[in-house]
């Protein structure tokens, strides 16, 4: 067997150009299963940290049904409206367990000057829970506190890229800045935080009642953030929520409730669709890098017909003989196999830091060892299975006429 | 079998069909070879010596007859029986050597053994002492196309020798060498003759055959008395 193996990898290098022309079909094929599969687990494990910095899977997301929604191909106004409110917020965290907390999120675009400076931020009405539980706090000064959600008090808190557009170095804290000429006080500025290539540095929070009285004038919400207790309670949750606004709304059933989970799940949608593109292409290659080793195999059983002579003279059985074609088609292809992984690896780390180039954030490609196995015992089977015929065709040679052959 | 026979051919046939024509390369011949024998088989090119020695060496069947081989009939046997009785029972050296061009000289010299499936250090201790026996116990790393040759016919003696053989075969052994490598060889083949290898050489060399203590003629595909 290892006498196989050996005579495989001399007779590879002793027809360098030919094995290689061979081989591109199995080292394509492999190789894009590789590369893709490996871009696929790195855009899988990025969306998991970035869920991460959020809340990972312990995150529900609800949304009030949109305003439009697609009939019959076009774009139409529903004839109802549903909104979020407060009061949801607060019964969520009542009647359904396993909500550790409901975040609220109200927000608008917005102009905020300061002296001659003004930049375009992002509005938030927040709660004073709201730093805790998104994980994103304060390096200078306080956050909105109970006092100021209670009073609904002009205070701002600024993100550290607002801040910078307005202040530049200078002392931000204690200063009045204006929004929609209203005067807020600043009390403190939120450190540097960036999910999905989105710099929070943009935001600026208010308090909610504040927002809603002076900025939004409604009570509406945009959306809630849920948190659970843990998260695998993430699915159990979800179903009390449907149930919950199909309980307290009219149309509770159109409410949008996605969690991390299911974002999750349309990531790995996009993946599998990708791999089975991927997977098509790859088969193709296999197969005409098979065609290449029977052709390049059945090339080899008519040079070395007197070989395969000598060797049944001196007691070579079939099956020998067999296992010696079998085994260098094997090898073949598996040294396709192992270029192509290398090949591979290069193309998923190649696309990757093209795409981390564009999004102007590190963007990982991560080698799959299950891409890897399956990719090997593909080639593994693509050598066996092309290897056959012609190893079977050398196994039946007649001796005397294969030790005549010139 | 009483008298030391080890084989024992009788009125074997063996027919070619040649486009619309059979040709009878072996017609009722028969044949016993003692053990310790060194026979020379001649006959000009058509007499049917090439089928014989395919015959006498398990390579091909006969159509109708018996060969006893140490006892064992061949006729009936199928390939891989076949290549099982050449294996333990036959060495072939061939007027081309008919080396691996790939393999170093000992691994040349291993393969039989590999094939009767000998433990790898017994395989390899044995193809040593063969080669030390035809004379290259110092050659065993080099490829055969760095040897001249009668070097390489030594190697292919060596691979005839190693499975201790009921019997070795030798076509036109010298038919490849020059005089002089040629002459070295046969005294060589003589040497182990003397030891007790049995020998059956083919050959159209009457100085080749006249190292043999018995010659047969073919003509005709039977033997002339």
């Amino acid at each position: 067997m290892l006498d196989s193996v050996n005579m495989a990898l001399s007779q590879l290098r002793a027809n360098k150009l030919r094995s290689v022309l061979t081989l591109l079909g199995i080292i394509i094929g492999v190789g894009s299963v590789v590369g893709v599969v490996s871009m696929g687990e790195g855009l899988r494990s990025k969306v998991m940290t970035e869920i991460d910095k959020i809340g990972g899977s312990r995150l529900i997301f609800v949304s009030p049904p949109p305003v439009y929604y697609r009939k019959d191909g076009r774009w139409t106004h529903r004839p109802w409206v549903e909104n979020l409110t407060l009061r949801d917020a607060d019964l969520i965290l009542e009647e359904c367990a396993d909500v550790a907390s409901v975040i609220p999120i109200g927000g608008s675009g917005e102009t905020v000057k300061f002296g001659r400076a003004s930049t375009e931020c992002n509005l938030d009405g927040v709660r004073p829970d709201y730093a805790e539980v998104m994980d994103w706090n304060v390096v200078r000064g306080r956050f909105v506190n109970d006092t100021d959600f209670a009073e609904a008090r002009k205070v701002v808190v600024l993100g550290d890229q607002v801040k910078e557009d307005l202040f530049g170095t200078r002392e931000a804290l204690g200063n009045e800045v204006r929004i929609r000429d209203q005067r807020y006080v600043v009390v403190g500025v939120m450190e540097d935080k960036r999910v999905f290539g989105h710099n929070w540095g943009q935001n600026i929070l208010i308090p909610l009642s504040t927002a809603q009285k002076r900025i939004f004038g409604n009570k509406y919400l945009n959306a809630l953030l849920v948190y659970c207790t843990d998260s695998t309670k993430a699915r159990s949750v979800n179903k009390d929520l449907g149930k919950f606004f199909k309980r307290h709304h009219e149309h509770g059933g159109e409410f949008r409730i996605e969690s991390a989970e299911t974002m999750i799940e349309k990531v790995d949608h996009i993946i599998n669709i990708l791999k089975m593109v991927v997977g098509g292409i790859a088969g193709v290659s296999l197969l005409v890098g098979g065609i290449g080793i029977m052709n390049i195999m059945l090339v080899s059983v008519t040079e070395r017909t007197r070989e395969i002579g000598i060797r049944k003279a001196i007691g070579a059985k079939r099956r020998h003989i067999l296992l010696q074609f079998l085994t260098e088609a094997v090898v073949l292809s598996l040294c396709g196999g192992a270029v192509g992984i290398l090949f591979g690896t290069g193309l998923g780390i190649g696309i990757s830091e093209v795409i981390g180039h564009f999004a102007k954030e590190p963007f990982p490609s991560k080698v799959s060892v299950q891409a890897v196995a399956v990719a090997i015992s593909f080639a593994f089977l693509t050598g066996v299975f092309f290897g056959v015929y012609p190893a079977r065709k050398a196994s039946l040679l007649d001796p005397v006429e294969a030790l005549r052959y010139e | 079998m009483d008298n030391g026979e080890i084989i024992q051919l009788t009125e074997i046939t063996k027919t070619y069909r040649v486009g619309e024509s059979e040709v009878h390369a072996l017609d009722g011949l028969s044949l016993s070879i003692r053990e310790g024998d060194l026979l020379a088989i001649m006959g000009p090119s058509g007499s049917g010596k090439s089928t014989l020695m395919n015959i006498l060496g398990c390579l091909d069947v006969s159509d109708s007859g018996q060969y006893l081989l140490r006892g064992t009939e061949v006729s009936e046997m199928d390939e891989d029986e076949l290549s099982e009785i050449r294996n333990r029972e036959i060495g072939f050296v061939f007027q081309m050597f008919n080396l691996l061009p790939r393999m170093s000289v000992l691994r040349n010299v291993e393969l039989p053994l590999a094939y009767a499936g000998a433990p790898w250090r017994k395989r390899r201790q044995a193809a040593r002492d063969a080669l030390e026996q035809v004379g290259l116990g110092h050659r065993t790393q080099h490829k055969p196309t760095e040897l001249s040759g009668g070097e390489r016919q030594r190697v292919a003696i060596a691979r005839a020798l190693v499975n201790r053989p009921a019997i070795v075969l030798a076509d036109e052994p010298t038919g490849n060498l020059d005089s002089k490598t040629g002459e070295e060889i046969m005294k060589l083949l003589v040497e182990l003759n003397k030891q007790g290898r049995t020998l059956v050489i083919v050959t159209h060399d009457e100085y080749v055959a006249g190292h043999a203590n018995r010659i047969i003629r073919l003509k005709d595909g039977r033997i002339q008395d």
